[in-house]
């Protein structure tokens, strides 16, 4: 019987997903915003891959003078700074870096927020107890304090700002899932489910969750977006990355040289930031339009 | 449509928190202008940190002292005008006078000297100093209670001191210092007393200069108690008008005060009109003002505007402002230099690496310490990272005391790659293979700090060593050091007293961490040489030992020497006798202001 229910359930996800997913994807291709912003945040990832398979240019050499304003040659597109590194080689770095940053956090906080919330919303009574405990305490500590305060114990650096920045960025995504588990678990479909004897876990992966995925999606690149904005926030306020690929860094040291009207760093290294958060925003934004069922008609 | 729930804050906000960084911070404050009133001398200069203690033992912070030395006086004081430094009579009528035995001075302290006015005293009226308030007040720098910050300059010192602390610990709080005799201090008369020094010393009177060791009337202690600290008494050329932690401090002259303008001068002083006010009575200034700004962003805009008097220039203004000629002068542009005088002087620090000898890679290793020593290029950092604002070190005495390099010839290391890829295979790692990535301790997690470090790592990268750095906050770095827990740290000292044997004391062997030889550096040669010129008067004799000593560290390398900082700094045109002197960090007391000018005529010249 169990077997029997497990081939429904399976055949059932196919058949959603499938035309859900080829919805969605029609409705993305339509937008040419969307297409675009889905384009850049492939380049960030090409360079980031690019930058793990050592074929970045080496941030630290010195490929002109110091302070050299952009100019036609590559590596001084967007000029050199104090040392006579290149701008671009630096922001390659650091884009690296943040999209690291992005991935892993987003990685940490996507499991542990989709786990505990499914878990509280299905079961509800102590479990639901317990979790809304843990995120209320861990949202009741004001966050930057709290992630200063893991990256002095782990040593400041990159593994330091994933874990800090993991623990506390999965509370928002917890909520919604608890929230949307709680209104499915008494719909018609689950209770069929439960009647054919399927089990609790079976019920929660393979028949609540799928039709509450589309909102993790959406979250994912929204936590993408503000991880690398805390990454570089943290950076830039001297508790984040110490070896200086970082924009955080970038924009530290752009503070003091904007004053003597060196302004090609801090423009870079905006722009950059810009692009991507911009792509990372509009793409967010076209998934959620693409995936609500509500919007799908 | 579906546009608009774009959410355009992220990205803005970021933006804007970026632009705000830079320009919030100019729109804070909102100070007064010191515009001169009623024919008052204002002279404005901004504290860029608050004080911690202005009761004068309890504290040994920048912020407390600058205040405590306009406040109050010390026995002797800095000449202000002698170069090189050297102690002048400060609430004394002439120098202390050595007895015949060589231990015993004899401190005549100057006659109608009184104390600010004040309800501490009998009728609110500042009665005159004696013997007794200078007993009273180096008893009570003594007092383990009251004393935890600078005792160590005087430990050992004063024939008994050391046990009366003691004591004072056993005792508790509250101890009436008159129930304990030290037999170092004898009161003769009201004006003068005897100090016995445990053994003949030339440093011993550097202690008696500091601010922690300024005179006060044992009145105000008992009366104001706790609050003492924030109500100081004393007879210094300035008092508290109005007191604020956070924001404009304000002194005002002391009508009645004894001290005069240094009649004699170094040479070029009388030139530079240094010698104008010579023998006049001070101070010169109505009123002090002292706001408190922390960024130095703000600062500059408002001394462009006028409304401080002196500020010293930062790095990120230094390049707009001033340059350094080929020469090593240096000077302000010329718009500048039309509004503003400037000086530059070398400050009394040094800045070196200190290698942690416990640590099991650089520790026993001298090859790779040398190797080191030779991959940095400290001219090119002072070049590129301090705008050319600092000497390279060439012995751990920084050039304006007695026995830096200037006395002794002495020569350090100079970058030479192929000299450290040399020793750098002697050390066991040709090219730097096989040596693990080392380990630099910074004091700062600021801007200056990483850009110091990322310029040494590429020198050492060309010579094949890797090498990571740590920026800690300043107690975790002294935490770091205190408990060896190390490799490598960029550390600095600034002197006490200028004198050469507070530098070298930071490598003698006795002084080992906890104290100031972090290194843990400890060579029976060294320490037999420090020794002997410990209590040496300065002179040939002196410089040839320091000589032998400088070449011990050179061969050895418990530090890494860098460089020895220049302060640089400007102030308005019509601020008079301004001569920067590094152990009176603000000498309000001797600085004057040109009389109001009459306002330029508005019409356009015809």
């Amino acid at each position: 019987m169990s077997a029997a229910a497990e081939g429904f359930a399976a055949e059932e996800v196919v058949v959603r997903g499938d035309s859900l997913l080829r919805r969605a994807w029609r409705t993305l291709r339509r937008d040419r915003l969307a297409v675009i912003s889905f384009a850049v945040i492939a380049l960030y990832v090409a360079v980031t891959l690019l930058g793990y398979a050592g074929l970045l240019p080496d941030m630290q050499e010195r490929v002109g003078e110091k302070y050299e304003p952009p100019s036609l040659s590559f590596a001084k597109l967007l000029g050199t700074d104090i040392f006579g590194r290149s701008i671009l080689y630096k922001i390659l770095a650091g884009a690296k870096t943040a999209m690291t940053i992005g991935f892993i956090v987003t990685g940490i906080s996507l499991p542990i927020g989709i786990g505990l919330g499914a878990l509280a919303g299905y079961y509800g009574g102590r479990v639901d107890a317990f979790v809304v405990w843990l995120y209320s305490v861990i949202s009741s500590v004001p966050s930057i304090l709290l992630i200063v305060g893991i990256s002095y114990v782990l040593e400041k650096g990159i593994t330091a700002i994933c874990i800090a920045l993991g623990v506390v960025s999965w509370i928002g995504l917890c909520r919604l899932i608890r929230g949307e588990v709680i209104k499915h678990r008494n719909r018609e479909y689950v209770l069929a489910v439960r009647l054919l004897g399927a089990g609790d876990v079976t019920i929660i992966f393979r028949h609540i969750l799928p039709n509450v995925f589309h909102l993790a999606i959406v979250t994912a690149s929204l936590s993408i977006l503000s991880a690398i904005k805390s990454e570089v926030i943290l950076t830039f306020l001297g508790v984040g990355i110490q070896d200086g690929s970082s924009w955080g860094t970038m924009i530290t040291d752009a503070t003091g040289e904007l004053v003597s009207g060196i302004w090609w760093p801090l423009a870079g290294v905006s722009g950059a930031m810009f692009l991507i958060m911009y792509a990372l925003n509009v793409a967010g934004d076209a998934l959620r339009d693409a995936l609500d069922p509500k919007l799908i008609d | 449509m579906r546009r608009t729930s774009i959410d355009p804050r992220t990205t803005l906000g970021i933006l804007l928190g970026l632009l705000g960084a830079l320009t919030v911070l100019a729109g804070c404050g909102g100070e007064e202008p010191a515009t001169p009133g009623n024919g008052k001398k204002i002279f404005t200069d901004a504290r860029r940190s608050a004080h911690k203690s202005l009761d004068p033992p309890r504290q040994f912070d920048g912020a407390s002292a600058e205040i405590i030395m306009n406040v109050y006086d010390t026995l002797v004081e800095y000449d202000y005008l002698a170069r090189p430094y050297r102690l002048a009579p400060g609430l004394l009528e002439s120098m202390p006078e050595k007895g015949p035995d060589g231990r015993s001075y004899t401190f005549r302290l100057k006659q109608g000297v009184r104390f600010h006015d004040d309800d501490c005293f009998e009728g609110g009226v500042g009665r005159e100093l004696t013997a007794d308030d200078a007993i009273y007040s180096i008893k009570r720098f003594a007092d383990a209670n009251v004393n935890l910050k600078s005792w160590v300059l005087l430990a050992g010192f004063v024939t008994g001191l050391d046990e009366f602390r003691e004591k004072t610990r056993e005792l508790g709080k509250g101890v009436d210092y008159d129930t304990l005799e030290v037999p170092g201090l004898r009161k003769l008369d009201d004006y003068s007393f005897e100090v016995e020094f445990t053994r003949e010393n030339p440093l011993a009177l550097f202690p008696f200069a500091m601010t922690s060791m300024a005179i006060l009337p044992r009145e105000a202690v008992e009366k104001y108690g706790e609050d003492f600290a924030s109500h100081p008494v004393g007879t210094g050329p300035f008092r508290i008008k109005q007191f604020s932690f956070r924001g404009t401090m304000i002194l005002e002259k002391n009508p009645n005060y004894h001290g005069t303008y240094p009649s004699e001068g170094a040479p070029g002083d009388a030139e530079a009109g240094l010698l104008a006010a010579a023998g006049q009575r001070l101070p010169f200034l109505d009123e002090v003002h002292m706001p408190l700004i922390e960024e130095p962003q703000p600062a500059m805009l408002k001394f462009k505007k006028g409304e401080l008097d002196w500020i010293g220039i930062d790095k990120d203004n230094f390049p707009n402002m001033a340059y350094q000629d080929e020469e090593g002068r240096f000077h302000l542009k010329e718009e500048f230099a039309e509004k503003y005088h400037h000086y530059a002087a070398p400050r009394l620090t040094a800045e070196y690496f200190s290698f942690n000898l416990q640590d099991p890679l650089v520790g026993p290793n001298r090859a790779l310490r040398q190797a080191i020593a030779y991959a940095v290029d400290t001219p090119a950092f002072i070049e590129l990272i301090l705008n050319g604002r600092a000497l390279p070190l060439q012995t751990i005495v920084p050039q304006p005391i007695a026995g830096s390099e200037r006395d002794t010839g002495f020569q350090y290391y100079r970058r030479d790659p192929e000299m450290a890829r040399k020793k750098l295979a002697e050390a066991g790692y040709p090219n730097g293979e096989g040596l693990p990535e080392l380990v630099f301790e910074y004091r700062a997690a600021t801007k200056d700090a990483r850009q110091g470090f990322e310029f040494i790592r590429n020198e050492l990268a060309e010579v094949g060593i890797r090498a990571k750095a740590s920026f800690n906050t300043f107690s975790a770095f002294l935490k770091k050091l205190e408990s060896s827990n190390f490799q490598i740290a960029s550390a600095g000292w600034q002197a006490d007293y200028p004198d050469a044997e507070n530098f070298f004391q930071l490598v003698y062997g006795p002084n080992r961490t906890p104290g100031p030889n972090s290194s843990t550096f400890s060579n029976e040669e060294f320490d037999a040489l420090y020794e002997r010129t410990r209590y040496m008067e300065n002179g040939p004799e002196r410089f040839a030992l320091f000589a032998e000593m400088a070449q011990i560290m050179k061969d050895e390398v418990p530090l890494l020497l860098r460089f020895n900082s220049i302060a640089f700094g400007i102030y308005q045109k019509d601020v008079l006798n301004m001569k920067r002197h590094m152990l009176i960090d603000k000498p309000y007391k001797f600085l004057d202001k040109k009389a109001e000018a009459m306002p330029a005529a508005e019409a356009p010249a015809p």
